[in-house]
């Protein structure tokens, strides 16, 4: 309880509050604009902690995380240009919601949403850290495969009644991921001596491209008749009471998957959003309306990247190994101190754990008006013309595409699935399964072939290991069902032709 | 028959079908690799382009089905109109941009292409078309630059000493 009273002080002192808010205030802003994220954003607040004691310097860190997970959505939903990749699934509903004249209600669903998950997951960080953390350790690769093909199963539920074209698109994605050095091997693929491709298709670019050129290119095709939304007044909108009540079965849901994702490292919030929208649309009674602009679609991805954040910091705090790239950087910041995150951090700097649970919590709660004052900032841009819109995206999405590695290749890439997205948009192809499988080839193949070694080349032993065995009995439960029942009531559907959006 | 034949997801699902069988070939080179193991890297890019083949005909034999069902809209003859060429100057304009950043810079080029773009999309106000792309062009050059650090490309020969005046 001592321990709990210190914490308190420590962090509701003045200057730790303002940082704290302070923190979470930049790293929104840092999420909201493509190309910046609160990766980068701890990384470049390290040297100045240097002249805080420790506990405010990471209290800082620890709120510029919390802030920039959540932040992404606030383009991602107002422009379908995602700030940070956490935040891309968030726009396959958040987006048409925006164009349906709902943007205040959608960014208040993901404010709300990111603020439970990410306070479901401190608490459970604060409970059963230790315990959690060597469940996340025993997971190995069969179990990696079973949750990226789970995730991969969604295609079929994505693209809405065109689902052999929707399946299409996903190997596509899942070639696309193949491209550049095999990590097991050292083999270059599929890169046609091109060194721009050497390192991969990063997906990031790709979103960028397909969704953002894409629209500006189909805009230009079709003329800027996108006016201002002067009328429209775009102020956030918190869901009522009875709309969260609906929702209470999906938030829970991905705030738990959220956190166990968050845990396993070198996972992280992207991959867990992608999960966890997956698992929103198998267990919905209404899969065929995602990604045509519903709750259950921002509040998933919304709640398990938040979710996510959370959980990334049980491994680093118990057992020194970052759940993600801005809590490896965070391990910098303890290291600028002279600490070394892990079991012995509780032992002799507990008070120092306890504040950093406490300052997410206050950095949690504050997101909701962080989110608000960014989001109304940012709404301002729907107003204005797409005529001045578009241009201006165009060059954030150039900037946002040549800051990952600064390099021309992914501009030139980024313009490439531009043309891609163009062309998947006039043509009624679904771009979601592209990105999925974008996202997840990589650790599907990994792991796989990874698994199979280990196993000594039988996939029955996928089956046969608990963890990973049911999450592949759930996965082709819930696909086989998916197929049947479509098959059943309208066999035309594989046909893929029936009108009907797509995300 | 023909105009089913000339439906986008046939043409599309031919060309993938095509692609796949070229990378197929493509990539038995890779097959040398497979001495890490039985699953060496060109083992799961054959999987997929095997599975992309499999499903390009599926989507061709569901669209030509659809067609000659009558349940579908057959091919509608292209007809060459200004949506075709403002889409056109679009993709132009962005290559071009794309071409010219690394020898005139982001300083110089982003406010000439903005203004081009705003043109395109239908923008008439001159105020505005010759404002807001150098009030942006500086305000991102100066986070990118300053704040983040971020190499913008700067442009060769008098295009990188105006660069220099201010990154």
């Amino acid at each position: 309880m001592e321990i709990w009273f210190t914490a308190f002080h420590n962090v509701f002192s003045p200057m730790a509050l303002l940082f704290i808010c302070g923190g979470v205030l930049m790293g929104v802003m840092l999420g909201a604009i493509p190309g910046l994220n609160s990766t980068m954003g701890t990384a470049l607040l390290i040297p100045f902690t240097y002249a805080m004691d420790a506990t405010t310097g990471l209290l800082l860190l620890a709120a510029v995380y919390c802030g920039g997970t959540f932040g992404g959505s606030i383009s991602a939903i107002l422009f379908n240009v995602p700030g940070s990749p956490e935040a891309s699934v968030t726009g396959f509903d958040g987006y048409p919601m925006a164009k349906a004249g709902k943007a205040g209600k959608a960014l208040g669903i993901a404010i709300l949403c990111s603020c439970i998950g990410g306070l479901f997951s401190v608490g459970i960080m604060n409970l059963i850290s230790p315990q959690l953390a060597k469940v996340a350790l025993s997971f190995s690769e069969p179990e990696y495969f079973a949750l990226a093909f789970a995730a991969l199963t969604l295609i079929a539920s994505l693209g809405g009644t065109k689902m052999t074209k929707a399946f299409l698109v996903g190997f596509v994605g899942l070639l696309i991921a193949t491209i550049g050095i095999d990590p097991m091997s050292g083999v270059e693929r599929l890169t046609f001596g091109w060194s721009g491709l050497i390192g991969g298709v990063n997906f990031i670019v790709a979103l960028i491209g397909a969704f953002a050129i894409g629209e500006i290119l189909m805009t230009a095709e079709t003329g800027s008749k996108i006016d201002g939304e002067e009328e429209v007044k775009v102020s956030t909108e918190f869901p009522s009471l009875v709309e969260m009540l609906k929702l209470k079965w999906n938030v829970l849901r991905s705030a738990v998957i959220g956190t166990l994702i968050g845990i396993l490292p070198g996972v992280g919030a992207t991959t867990a959003s992608f999960v966890g929208y997956s698992e929103a649309v198998r267990w919905s009674k209404h899969p065929e309306k995602f990604g045509t602009g519903i709750a259950d679609g921002i509040a998933a991805p919304e709640t398990c990247n938040n979710a996510a954040a959370g959980g990334a910091m049980v491994p680093l705090l118990t057992l020194g190994i970052p759940g993600s790239a801005t809590t490896a950087v965070i391990i910098g910041g303890f290291m600028v101190h002279g600490l070394q995150p892990g079991p012995m951090l509780f032992l002799n700097q507990p008070d120092l754990m306890y504040s950093i649970f406490l300052a997410m919590y206050v950095a949690n709660v504050f997101m909701l008006f962080a989110g608000v004052i960014v989001a109304k900032l940012f709404s301002n841009f729907r107003k204005i013309r797409y005529s001045i819109l578009g241009p201006c995206i165009f060059v954030f999405a150039t900037v946002g595409a040549f800051g990952i590695s600064n390099s021309m290749s992914d501009v030139w890439i980024m313009f490439a699935f531009g043309l891609l997205g163009y062309v998947m948009k006039k043509y009624d192809y679904s771009v979601a399964p592209l990105i999925i499988a974008l996202v997840l080839g990589g650790l599907a193949e990994e792991s796989l072939r990874r698994g199979m070694r280990m196993e000594d080349y039988d996939l029955i032993a996928f089956l046969s290991r608990p963890i990973s065995g049911t999450i592949l009995a759930v996965a082709m439960a819930t696909f086989l069902y998916t197929l049947y029942s479509r098959l059943r009531h309208k066999p035309n559907l594989l046909a893929g032709e029936m009108k009907q959006p797509s995300l | 028959m023909l105009k089913a034949f000339l439906k986008a997801d046939v043409i599309i699902s031919v060309i993938l079908f095509a692609v796949s069988l070229y990378l197929l070939n493509e990539i038995k080179i890779y097959d040398s690799g497979s001495v890490y193991g039985k699953l060496g890297p060109a083992y799961w890019p054959k999987f997929v382009l095997y599975m992309i083949m499999f499903l390009s005909v599926g989507v061709a034999f569901f669209s030509i089905k659809g067609v000659l069902q009558g349940t579908v809209p057959a091919f509608e003859r292209l007809q060459f109109s200004a949506a075709n060429l403002r889409f056109g100057a679009a993709v132009a304009l962005i290559a071009g941009y794309l071409l010219l950043l690394p020898y005139v810079g982001f300083l110089v080029l982003t406010p000439l292409q903005m203004i081009a773009f705003m043109f395109l999309l239908g923008e008439r106000n001159k105020v505005l078309i010759f404002s807001i792309p150098f009030v942006l062009t500086l305000g991102i050059v100066l986070l990118f630059t300053k704040v983040m650090y971020v190499p913008l490309p700067r442009g060769a020969g008098i295009f990188l000493e105006i660069s220099h005046l201010l990154y």
